[in-house]
């Protein structure tokens, strides 16, 4: 690809729709230093919590509910935390867990999407198929690595993996076992422990996708 | 089934766990550790049973 549509002109583009009447919009852009630097203006932006002027996801949906909130900005790239992104899409060569939050603005209410690629805007109608935004938003962050270096939340990508969040999970039930086994180490014989271990060596068992989640 | 009111669900269901979670992380480190040390431990004057 020869020159990439950046975040800041995909910005400008869905910024000229909203001022030409178009409402509901939600225009998913990646977290690079010229879309943090700028100001978001009329657009209410979601995103990882603790940030200037971010919005929770929940918030976000509790405020469409209460009143009209015409332009959201959605930084797909930051919602990666287990408790963020819990639609597990398969794919072609691999697995990842996605934001449900575009699902929900497009599906439930009423909002278009409007995705940045390195090839341009991908506009999605309200009510569009859960496989279109699916794949779409993949494309989305795939996409995202051409922007190297200036993309901010490359490293966090990997909390999407099933993979990644099973080792996880795995190393945190070791952890916890080992806790369990130190808090009652004073009294081996208590008919508690036992059972106690057992479980978590159940939970531990179990595969992968079951424990990813 | 509506899927996109069961992702909503989900998604409000994560949130609420995460703030309980942050409560008893937060009550848990706010324990006056140092008055209990100095109160039962370090006088060795443990508190008499609740009758």
């Amino acid at each position: 690809m020869d020159e990439i549509f950046t975040p800041r002109q995909a910005l400008e583009v869905a910024t000229e729709m909203r001022l030409s009447g178009s409402r509901r919009l939600a225009l998913v852009l990646p977290t690079t230093p010229s879309i943090l630097e700028g100001k978001s203006g009329a657009w209410t932006v979601v995103g990882r919590c603790g940030q200037p002027d971010v919005t929770k996801a929940t918030d976000v949906l509790r405020r469409v509910q209460e009143q009209d909130v015409d332009s959201i900005i959605i930084r797909t790239d930051q919602l990666h935390h287990p408790g963020d992104a819990t639609v597990l899409i398969l794919l072609e060569d691999c697995s990842l867990y996605l934001s449900p939050i575009e699902f929900i603005l497009n599906d439930k209410y009423g909002y278009s999407l409007v995705i940045w690629t390195a090839s341009g805007l991908s506009k999605l109608p309200p009510k569009s198929s859960f496989k279109d935004i699916g794949f779409h938003i993949a494309k989305h962050l795939q996409d995202c690595s051409l922007l190297k270096a200036a993309w901010l939340e490359r490293d966090r990508q990997a909390l999407r993996m099933p993979e990644y969040r099973c080792k996880a999970r795995r190393r945190q039930l070791r952890f916890l076992q080992s806790s369990v086994a130190n808090a009652y180490m004073a009294v081996p014989s208590s008919p508690l422990i036992l059972p106690l271990l057992n479980q978590i060596t159940d939970i531990e068992g179990l595969p992968c996708h079951e424990i990813a989640r | 089934m509506d899927v996109s009111a069961i992702l909503e669900a989900g998604l409000k269901a994560n949130d609420a766990a995460s703030h309980t979670l942050d409560l008893v992380s937060n009550s848990l480190g706010h324990l006056p550790l140092a008055q209990i040390s100095s109160d039962c431990c370090g006088s060795n004057n443990y508190p008499t049973p609740q009758q």
